[in-house]
């Protein structure tokens, strides 16, 4: 309410200098009286900012940049001691060997194939090669597999644990959301008995690490069914998020006057209608953070999965490290899996950011 | 058009009474005023009327019709609020169309009712803007419209200008009371400023902690204020209140000054007080008169030439009391000076109850001066003869 006035005021009296004719009605701008200047001083110090906050960016950016190498790096580039800047691009093999399962052919087998199919992918692509015993003609991402001397098997499960990922966290960050803006708009709204001490036990939720309590959860999910389910996952990312997301939306609604809705319940909605025309529309920033934020705790969350699932709702990152102990470790597919994980997320933030500048500030939609 | 009934209306927060039990009957077509100052319970009223605040006690009724429990949408009434409450993400036309569509009017009733009330506030260049673009006198111009638009029963203003710059609220205030005579709609309007409640208002409800001091036309509370609140408040400067003792037909002022109590009020108070006793004397500075012959001495305090007219602060042995003077006059500080007062415009105060003595045949001649008052006031606001 004070905010609300400090606000209208401002802008008013601004208005009344500049814009605003003696019975308040608008005059027209005739001229501009903006002040293009800046001074010596603004500029070094823009500057030096400018630099800081670049340098920054690129050392957070150091591990995606490796990574990013290593996705595209042959297996012995990989390894290489000391490690290679510059190497020879393998754009498709760590892509093929994520979403596959292979064996290493014996050497008395591998002999078997013409020489022109082991030579390069593209080259056994064009001469149609073939399994030598059955006949049958090769695959794209066969002949990939066969130039480092290996046989696929069959698909991984890679995509199939990706779609999980998919499913749990993009339901329970809805799950979190709309709950959470129903219950922050009570929070905000409505008095209640000891509210600060309700909202206090929310926030809670979050004192205890996650491994502490998996133990737990991991009983009662045996109890009831819901281990390596993936509506046991969704709950317990749904709860762990509640108590960010209740806080986060609370805050944001805090920051619209009441008289919006008031006005509309005055003028013949109810208070549900209004809740969707006017606090909805007015709160799409805090939404917005919310949303990634919870995703990104959702989508990243690793020790519940990796004590909760197994095989059916195992998520990506659970499944990730487990890439390591399988024989040779295969840096490169690793590589190709975490940078395929980071799109998802980093799309949504990218598609979000015009709100999110705005909601991590919590500067919420002063007039 | 509507009348509003309150019986018994009474509002508490926890233990604390923001509205004690209270009476109140607006009747149709009239511009009632809700006049205190902050923390009087004049907007909890208000909203009490509005369906958004609960009552703790009483009814109300909107034209014999018991709304106390119902929802602020089905008591066809509008509201006008002090910040305007414009929603940001709408347009000024979409703003004006909102609660039309909650009726679930067809498109081409919206687009004609929403143009014709904009022509009539003059705000169809503005339709397409939103409140953001809006000058603040605009702003609550649309939040007129989207309160007319629905041709409610009851208008309900809440400081609908008090957020305004000097200005834009002088115009405003002239085109609320237009609208008013206009639309000859029963309305409900807050305010804390008196000069804005004498300007619009045909009868003003004074409150203050919660109490209703006065009901009356504006030219009763400033002429005939029942409670010392409503002397001081009304007016600025306020009337002025000075204590003394009562004995045998005159009234001992501090500083030794002996005033003669006109003759009519002498019946008045004798009755009410014997023959003796503490009593508070109260007028309105344009009631006090630099005459050599006064039967009043004080020193001048201070003088202020206010432009049309000058106001004397004088001394009563340290009590001060404001005088309007004409504006060629000056004193220097520290000069004596004799003063009258105006028979006709001399009230007096029970010290102990706070309440005015009246005169046995109180009323009459204050009809006359009312209904005269208000011709001049409409004519003066609205520029016209009507």
């Amino acid at each position: 309410m004070a905010r609300l006035r400090r606000a209208q005021t401002s802008t008013s009296s601004a208005e009344s200098s500049s814009r605003v004719d003696k019975i308040g009605r608008r005059a027209p701008i005739v001229h501009s009286v903006r002040v293009d200047k800046v001074s010596r001083g603004a500029q070094i110090l823009r500057f030096i900012r400018a630099t800081v906050v670049v340098v920054i960016t690129l050392i957070m950016l150091i591990p995606v940049f490796w990574m990013v190498l290593t996705t595209f790096k042959s297996h012995p580039d990989a390894i290489a001691v000391p490690p290679k800047v510059f190497f020879k691009p393998r754009l498709v093999d760590s892509f093929v060997f994520l979403v596959t399962d292979r064996f290493l052919l014996p050497r008395g087998k591998l002999a078997q194939y013409p020489d022109e199919c082991k030579e390069s992918w593209t080259e056994c692509v064009r001469n149609k090669c073939s399994e030598p015993r059955s006949g049958k003609e090769l695959a794209w991402y066969e002949c990939v597999a066969l130039e480092s001397g290996q046989l696929v098997t069959g698909p991984g499960k890679y995509g199939e644990y990706v779609i999980n990922s998919l499913i749990i966290a993009g339901c329970s960050t809805a799950a979190a959301v709309v709950l959470g803006l129903l219950s922050g708009y009570a929070y905000s709204r409505f008095d209640m008995p000891v509210k600060d001490f309700q909202l206090f036990f929310i926030l809670s939720q979050r004192f205890l690490p996650a491994v502490v309590i998996t133990i737990p959860i991991f009983l009662m999910y045996k109890d009831l069914h819901l281990q390596d389910t993936h509506l046991g996952m969704i709950i317990l990312y749904t709860v762990v998020n509640l108590s960010l997301s209740v806080w986060l939306l609370r805050s944001f609604i805090d920051e619209i006057p009441r008289e919006y809705e008031e006005a509309a319940m005055v003028d013949g909605y109810t208070r549900l209608q209004a809740i969707r025309k006017i606090v909805l529309p007015n709160a799409l920033t805090g939404i917005a953070a919310t949303t990634v934020f919870c995703l990104i705790f959702a989508w990243n969350e690793y020790a519940f999965a990796l004590m909760l699932t197994s095989d059916v709702a195992r998520t990506a990152p659970a499944f990730i490290p487990t890439m390591i102990g399988r024989g040779v470790v295969e840096w490169t597919s690793i590589a190709a899996g975490s940078l395929v994980f980071l799109i998802p997320v980093v799309i949504v933030t990218f598609a979000l950011r015009k709100y999110l500048l705005r909601g991590v500030t919590f500067g919420a939609i002063r007039q | 058009m509507a009348t509003i009934e309150l019986r018994q209306v009474e509002k508490k927060f926890g233990d604390l009474h923001a509205v004690k039990p209270m009476d109140l009957t607006i009747n149709d077509g009239e511009f009632m005023v809700l006049l205190g100052p902050s923390g009087c319970g004049k907007t909890t009223t208000l909203r009490m009327i509005s369906g958004l605040e609960a009552v703790t006690g009483g009814q109300i009724l909107i034209d014999g019709r018991d709304v106390t429990w119902a929802h602020p949408s089905d008591r066809d009434i509008a509201l006008v609020f002090q910040f305007f409450a414009l929603y940001p993400h709408l347009s000024a036309w979409q703003n004006i169309a909102f609660p039309l569509q909650a009726e679930g009017e067809s498109r081409a009733n919206i687009e004609k009712r929403v143009s014709e009330v904009a022509r009539m506030l003059g705000i169809k260049h503005l339709l397409h803007l939103r409140p953001k673009a809006l000058s603040g006198g605009d702003k609550q111009r649309v939040g007129l419209a989207r309160a007319l638009v629905r041709r409610p029963a009851a208008f309900l203003m809440d400081e609908p200008i008090g957020a305004l710059d000097a200005d834009a609220r002088e115009t405003m205030r002239a085109e609320i009371k237009q609208f008013h005579l206009t639309q000859n709609a029963t309305t409900v309007y807050v305010t804390h400023d008196q000069i804005e409640a004498m300007a619009l208002g045909d009868r003003i409800v004074v409150m203050s902690m919660g109490v209703v001091q006065q009901v009356g036309t504006p030219a009763e509370v400033y002429y005939d204020p029942a409670k010392l609140f409503v002397a001081r408040f009304i007016g600025s400067p306020g009337m002025n209140l000075v204590t003394g003792g009562y004995a045998d037909g005159v009234v001992h002022l501090p500083g030794s000054n002996p005033y003669p109590v006109p003759p009519a009020w002498n019946t008045a108070l004798q009755r009410e007080m014997g023959s003796e006793g503490d009593v508070i004397v109260g007028f309105r500075p344009e009631a006090g008169r630099v005459t050599g012959t006064g039967p009043l001495v004080a020193e001048v305090y201070a003088t202020e030439l206010h432009g049309a007219y000058t106001v004397l602060h004088l001394s009563l042995n340290g009590t001060v009391v404001h005088i309007r003077a004409d504006r060629g006059i000056d004193y220097p500080i520290g000069t004596a000076v004799r003063f009258d007062l105006d028979p006709e415009m001399v009230r007096f105060f029970d010290p102990q109850t706070e309440a005015a003595l009246r005169l046995p045949f109180d009323g009459a001649q204050d009809k006359t001066q009312d209904t005269a008052l208000r011709r001049a006031q409409d004519t003066a606001l609205t520029g016209r003869e009507h």
